[in-house]
This record gives C-alpha cells, structure tokens and sequence, in this order.
C-alpha cells in the first residue's frame, strides 16, 4: 500500500523528467529517521477513510479519490497527515537524485560551491544621493 | 592542576570568545572558560551530505526542546507567542546563526532623549566606534562602506552576492525611493585569517562545513587559545560563589563526568546569553542575595526583550535562482527604522531580504500555504515556487517591559537536576503597530517588484534568537544590574558582557553591539585589574 500511497502524493511527472515518489527508497529513509509509528497511524487512518467513503481499499482507488481520501485524512487527522506529508516531502526533496533534476545547484559535498555575478553598484546612487537618514546626535 | 585562575569566563559565544581573547592579550593572567556544550567540528556538519536540509529539523534545529542535546536546559515558552533559539555548544549561537553583523545606530543608545521611551544607554555610539571597528576586523564582516544609514564604517570585505533576486528587489526598492544596502554578515567573501572564502553553498545556519561564516570558533577562539586561554567544554557552572567580603570567589560546576566541582577565581565574566545569564544568575543564591545573585533589586530575568519578528514572502513568475546564496543575508533596508511623527509607533524596524527557500521548505510551506498541491500537478507547482521565492523579515525594535521575563522553572530540570527557564513574554502595541506597518511595506516593495504576496504574517513563531535586556545596564543600581563597563553595582568583580546588559533593543542583529561591548569591558578590566581582583 505504501509504494501507492506515495505515488498518489508525488507521482511522476514525464514532461519534466521527475520520479515518482514510489520510486525512490522510502524504506531506508523510514528506518533511517525512526518514523514507523507515523506512517503506521497514517495508513490506518487513509484505510479507515477508504472504507468509510468508498468501501473500497485506498489501492483500489482511482485518482481523483485517493486525492479526496488524503484530503479528508487532512481535515479529520490534520496531525497525523501532516506529520506524514512532511516527512514525504523530507523524503523526496533531499534524494540526491531529486536535487539533481530541480536546479538546487552545487550539491554536497559542495566541491566548487555556486557562482554568482558580480554586481553593478552604482545601483545604489539613488540611495547615496538621498543622503543621510539616520540621526546624527548632538553629542557626538 | 590548581583549580585557580584570575579570570573565569562562562559561556563560550559571541560575547565570551570575544573576552577571551580581548583578556588573552596579557598573557600573564590565567583565563579559563566553562561551556557547557561540545566542541562542533566542522567536518560533521550537515552541509557535507545531500539530506542536510533534514538536520533543522533534528540535530540541528535551532530549538533547543527539539533538539535535545545534553548540553541543552528546559526552556518553557509555552507562555510567549515566540519560541526561544539558541545553541549550546562551543562558539554558542554563533554556530548556527545566519551572519547578520549590522551595528546599532547612534539613536539606539539615546531612545528616552530621542523619542522619550525606556530609557538612554549609559554609553554612545562614539564609545563603542572603535571595538565596532576591531571586532569587524576579527569577525570578518562584509559589507559595503557608504550607507546612509549609518556613520561610515572604515571597511569591510566585499559584500554578499545579490544574486538576481536580490537586484529585483534593490531595483523596487530604488523605484520606491527607500533606503536598501547589501548584508552586513559575518562572512568572509575573500580568503582571509586562515579562513576559506564563502562559495555561496547557502546554509548557514546548520553549520558552515566551508568555515568561511564567522561563527566565534573559527574567529575569536583560535586567537584566545593561542594566547593560552583554557576551555572547559561540557562543564556547567550552576553557582557562582561569594565570599565573606561579598567578592565573587569561584564557580561551582558539574564537569563532564557529572562531578560536583569547585574553581576559584579572582574575576567572574558571564556571557551566557539574555536566557542563560538570568538562569545561572538567580541559581546563584547566598545569604546576601537571597533571590538570586545581583538581584537585590528584583531586576535579573526582567525586560526581556526577543525582537518580534513580521514575515512576507513573494513568488516571481521567473526564475531567479533565490534560493543560492547566504540564505539570511542579502540585502537589507532601514527606510522605517528611525522613529516618524506620522507613525502610530515610536522606534522603528530592518527590512532583511531572504533567500528562497531550500527545496523541503520550499514544498512543505508551499504546500500549507496553499501555493502547491500534491498530486499530477505537485512538480508543475514546484517548479513555480523553488528558486522563484525570496522573503521580506521585519525586525522590530521591542522595548523593555518589566512583566516580560525569564524566570527560573523548578518543575523541568536538566541533567544535573537544576533548574530549567519559564518565559514569560507578550508583544507590546508599540511592537504590534511596528509590524503591521513593515508588513504593509513589505508587500508595497514585492507589488512594485512584481512579485505576487503568498503569505505575511507576524510574529514568527521560530524566531527567538536575540535574547536581551534582562540584567540591564544603567548607572543607577536600583535601575539597573550593571554599569556601562558590564560591572555588577554590587559585586565589583563580576561582569556580564552578552546582550543581557542592554537597555534597549536597536531593531537589528545584536551580535555586532553585543562584540563590542564585550571589547570595551574588556578594555576597562585590563586597565583596572588590580583593584578590581579579588586578592583570593
């Protein structure tokens, strides 16, 4: 169910070459950062929604349901979804195959860092020629 | 060894680095600082992996109570719309800060002469005008001289790149005929004391892995410690001990082990911040000061001052890159600091311009501000808002307010079973309306800029890291914990040195005011050493 769950949030995208959720090693990330009572007391409360509104299993679902069931589980259990959905995202957006494919820049471990232009500063002429704006004390 | 010194420095940040190495400069004294965090080690910062965006959230997140570090206290702020930041740990919050260096302004020093609120500093900004400038020099500040809003600073490295959002933005600013600057930060954009250059990786405030961020374990403290000074790290004073005299005598601590140990001292220095200083100052209590020590006049822990924070964030429709970049520092603006007759305020406030967010910020915040979906259209979203963003922080002057307080909490200990900290702490209108109008600016500059306002919102929940006023300065006792040299009224030979001793807030970063005026007490203990010591 897991692998359905996380594509119904982050499916692929074709046109802008990105994976889908599901296709990344949620597994590892899970016991990595210890969030197995998170994703148990999600599951349970997406199944119970699935049941109770469509009679049907969350997998069984087509798409425009699944996207109303998670939205439900948001208004009902706005903890225990959101809890979730950040660690999707957490998942998803620090996969190294991820960051490559959305423009981040330089990645860890940084070899060469990110170039930025230089600046024109005579940008900042209008703000000289105001003059001061700060109060100048009298003893000073 | 002999567990004497002549000069105890508790707490190992901003301000305790800098006294360090201001004293170290005689090398005849024996100095020894207490920390009770672990050194940091750049090599384990988060920066060097893929994931390090996940650390804010775990080991490295600002908060102390998520955090849970050993070195960390309770801090209850269950009762203040603003949660407390800080790091304990070797170099203090400088580890994780985000570099902002701005000094004070002359009329922060004389707010009741100025605009007759709180009250005026018991010293200037000319006072001061020399240790801003030494302290630049060993922090390495970038910047650019020539602004306005200030008296000249004499250099600065090269200013933080704008990058192309940060243009869009000086551009509106222009077009509105405000005030706006480049970032004064604590970063080193050329190579210089030993330190890399910055290569513009972005996250600051995880750590900087290029050591190019001025944080005071790569600045102060190498310099100290080469001029012999000794670091206790994960020993926490809880009591700082008077003798029969009245004089401050030693530090009682538990070491790294959990021990119960005793150091002696002829001079007391506490720089443990606007939280740790209260707590370790009203845990100190004798037969002479009964609520705490130097708080005969009720004042430790009161006018604690944080800084409210306003928040706007605006969306590009192009592509601008934003997210790569110092994330805190840019550019800044101090159209609406000074205080206006045609403003429902006194005081005023900074405009900091920020950086786009990082990817999991850019997508969970997106997400519950309604700006992403999930879902077929979660990456076309995406792509619209990461790199497209950039964020307007209003920092608002706070004054001092007596029933705004830190107090000790007896029902959370830490480790060692001392006491954690209560916050007590509400906004004051002057602070609401203050917001409200940076706000309504905020979003004038993204319309003329172009960009469409996604969210603006005020106070910032996270955002307690500048934690001052609560054992003030002043020249009269019963209004104040010390003098302008940090000196306790009544204890001559303990000095507070971190942002505890100030009497207002200014309306920017306190780091750079707090350096200084670390450096000038300093100043003053060398010249006066003799016949401040206690002979022991």
């Amino acid at each position: 169910m897991i692998e359905t769950v996380l594509n119904a949030f982050i499916p692929g995208d074709s046109k802008l070459k990105m994976p889908s959720a599901s296709e990344l090693d949620f597994n590892s990330y899970k016991i990595k950062h210890g969030i197995e009572k998170i994703e148990i007391d999600f599951l349970l409360e997406l199944t119970k929604i699935s049941s109770d509104e469509f009679s049907k299993k969350f997998i069984d679902l087509n798409e425009d349901q699944k996207i109303k069931a998670l939205n439900l589980c948001k208004l009902r259990k706005v903890r225990i979804f959101s809890a979730f959905l950040k660690n999707i995202f957490r998942f998803y957006y620090s996969d190294k195959r991820v960051l490559s494919l959305i423009n981040v820049g330089s990645s860890p471990p940084f070899p060469d860092g990110n170039k930025i232009d230089d600046v024109d500063w005579t940008m900042l002429i209008p703000v000289y020629e105001r003059g001061l704006i700060y109060r100048e004390l009298d003893d000073e | 060894m002999n567990d004497v010194a002549d000069i105890i420095i508790i707490g190992s940040g901003a301000s305790g680095a800098a006294a360090a190495w201001s004293l170290s400069r005689d090398k005849s004294l024996r100095i020894v600082c207490f920390e009770q965090g672990s050194l940091s080690n750049m090599s384990d910062y988060p920066t060097k992996s893929e994931d390090w965006e996940l650390s804010r959230s775990e080991k490295s997140s600002f908060d102390p109570n998520i955090r849970k570090n050993l070195a960390d206290y309770p801090i209850d702020d269950s009762n203040s719309p603003i949660s407390i930041a800080n790091f304990n740990g070797y170099g203090g919050s400088t580890i994780l800060y985000s570099a902002h260096f701005p000094r004070f302004h002359p009329s922060d020093f004389r707010v009741k002469t100025l605009d007759n609120i709180a009250d005026d500093w018991p010293l200037s900004y000319s006072e001061l005008n020399p240790f801003f400038d030494e302290n630049e020099k060993k922090m390495g500040v970038a910047g650019l001289v020539g602004d306005t809003a200030y008296p000249e600073y004499n250099s600065l490295l090269p200013p933080v790149p704008l990058g192309d959002m940060g243009q869009k933005l000086a551009k509106a600013f222009n077009d509105m005929n405000w005030h706006w600057w480049p970032s004064y930060a604590a970063i080193n954009t050329d190579k210089r004391n030993n330190r890399a250059n910055c290569i513009n990786l972005g996250p600051c405030n995880v750590g900087c892995s290029q050591g190019a961020k001025g944080s005071v374990d790569v600045t102060y403290w190498p310099l100290a410690r080469l001029n012999g000074v000794e670091v206790y790290t994960e020993s926490r004073v809880y009591e700082i001990t008077l003798d029969k005299k009245g004089l401050a005598n030693g530090v009682l601590y538990f070491d790294k082990h959990g021990n119960e140990c005793e150091f002696k001292a002829k001079i007391i220095i506490v720089a443990c911040s606007g939280i740790g200083t209260p707590r370790l100052l009203l845990n100190s209590k004798s037969e002479a000061f009964p609520e705490g020590l130097l708080n005969d006049n009720g004042l430790v822990g009161k006018n604690l001052m944080l800084h409210p924070l306003g928040y706007v964030e605006g969306v590009f429709d192009e592509d601008l890159k934003s997210s790569i970049g110092p994330h805190g520092c840019c550019i800044l603006s101090q159209e609406f600091y000074e205080t206006r007759d045609e403003n429902d305020f006194s005081r005023g406030y900074t405009m900091q311009i920020l950086r786009g967010a990082p990817p999991i910020e850019t997508a969970t915040t997106g997400y519950f501000m309604r700006q992403l979906s999930i879902g077929k259209d979660h990456h076309q979203d995406f792509k619209k808002l990461f790199n497209h963003t950039a964020g307007i922080a209003i920092i608002s002057e706070d004054l001092p307010e007596l029933h705004n307080r830190v107090e000790l909490d007896y029902e959370s200990k830490d480790m060692f079973g001392l006491p954690g900290v209560k916050i007590h702490y509400e906004m004051s209108n002057n602070t609401k309306n203050i917001l409200n109008h940076g706000i309504r600016m905020s979003k004038e500059i993204f319309s003329s800029a172009g960009a469409k306002v996604t969210s603006s919102f005020a106070p910032v929940k996270n955002s307690g890291w500048h934690l001052m006023g609560t054992a003030r300065m002043g020249s009269n006792p019963k209004t104040s914990v010390v003098n302008k040299f940090g000196q306790a009224h009544r204890v001559k030979n303990i000095f507070i040195v971190d942002s505890s001793v100030f009497v207002t807030s200014g309306a920017v970063n306190p780091v750079a005011t707090a350096q200084a005026i670390t450096l000038f007490a300093c100043d003053y203990i060398r010249e006066n050493i003799s016949n401040i010591s206690n002979p022991l």
